[in-house]
C-alpha cells in the first residue's frame, strides 16, 4: 500500500461488474450500492454452498494506483 | 459472512445434513469470464486502463491478442480520442483523461434524471463535509496518512481508506456536478 491514498477507480469496477455479473457463480452483482458506495459487491449463488452458509460474498475495491482490496 | 478458509472444515461438518454435491461444472472457466466476446471489447478494456504510457506489445499482452491488431486498435482509438499516442518510437499509448471524465459524466446523465443527480450531489457534498470535519482539513491532499494515524492512534490502513473515500467522493462530486450542468442545459434547450 503506497503512502498516499488514492481514489477508487470507477472504470475498473464498472468493467469488472459488466463481466462478472453474467457468470453462474454469482447470484447478484451490485455496483456502488448504498451500503458500500465505493465497492463492487458480488453475492455467490448459495446453491453451491453447504446449507448452513447463509451468505457468501466478495466486496471489491480497486484504486487508481492499482492497489486493491477484496473482502470475503 | 462466509470465510473461505473455513470452507473445507465446514463442508465436512455439514456433509451429513447436506444434500448433494453441487455441480461445479456449471461454472464457466475463469478465463472465459475475464475475456470479452469480441476483440474490440478486450482492447477497449485495456485501453481504458492505460494510466501510464504503454507499448503496443504490452497492450497486446494485456488483451491476450496479437500485436498487429493491438496496433491497429490503438491507432483507431487514438483517432476517436479514447487514448493518446504519447511517443512514436516505440509507439506508446495512454488513456485520454478527458475522454474518461466525459465517459463518466455521460453515464451519469444517461442513468439518472436531473432531480436524482441533484440528490446524489447533495448526498456526496454532505459526505465531503463529514470528511472535512473529521480530519479538520479542507482537502485529503492536506492530510498525511502516517502522521494522522500516529497522532490519532488509528490504524494506518483505516486512515488510508477514509482518505481514499474522501478522494473518491471529491472525484464523484466533480462528475455529478458536470453531469447536472449538462443535464440542465439539455432541459433548457428542449
Amino acid at each position: 500500500m503506497t503512502s498516499d491514498s488514492a481514489p477508487v477507480d470507477f472504470e475498473i469496477l464498472r468493467t469488472m461488474y459488466s463481466r462478472l455479473r453474467k457468470t453462474e457463480r454469482f447470484e447478484s452483482a451490485e455496483l456502488e450500492p448504498k451500503y458500500a458506495p465505493n465497492s463492487l459487491v458480488l453475492r455467490y449463488d448459495l446453491r453451491y454452498f453447504p446449507s448452513f452458509v447463509e451468505e457468501a460474498f466478495l466486496e471489491i475495491r480497486w484504486y487508481t494506483n492499482d492497489d486493491f482490496n477484496i473482502h470475503y | 459472512m462466509a470465510c473461505m478458509t473455513d470452507m473445507d472444515s465446514a463442508r465436512k461438518a455439514g456433509s451429513e445434513q447436506d444434500e448433494e454435491e453441487p455441480n461445479f461444472d456449471d461454472w464457466e472457466e475463469p478465463s472465459s469470464i475475464v475475456s470479452g466476446d469480441r476483440t474490440r471489447d478486450d482492447f477497449l478494456d485495456v485501453a481504458l486502463q492505460l494510466r501510464e504510457p504503454v507499448t503496443v506489445s504490452e497492450i497486446a499482452d494485456r488483451a491476450d491478442r496479437g500485436e498487429d491488431s493491438a496496433r491497429e486498435y490503438m491507432r483507431f482509438f487514438a483517432e476517436l480520442g479514447v487514448v493518446e499516442r504519447v511517443t512514436e518510437r516505440p509507439e506508446r499509448y495512454r488513456a485520454d483523461r478527458d475522454y474518461l471524465r466525459w465517459r463518466q459524466v455521460r453515464r451519469v446523465k444517461e442513468e439518472h434524471e436531473p432531480e436524482e443527480i441533484a440528490r446524489l450531489l447533495s448526498d456526496v457534498t454532505g459526505r465531503i463535509e463529514g470528511h472535512r470535519d473529521e480530519f479538520g482539513a479542507d482537502s485529503p491532499e492536506e492530510v498525511s496518512v502516517s502522521e494522522y494515524a500516529e497522532e490519532h492512534d488509528e490504524d494506518v490502513e483505516t486512515v488510508w481508506r477514509k482518505l481514499s473515500d474522501w478522494r473518491t467522493d471529491a472525484e464523484r462530486r466533480r462528475i455529478l456536478d458536470e453531469a447536472l450542468k449538462k443535464a440542465e442545459e439539455n432541459v433548457a434547450v428542449r
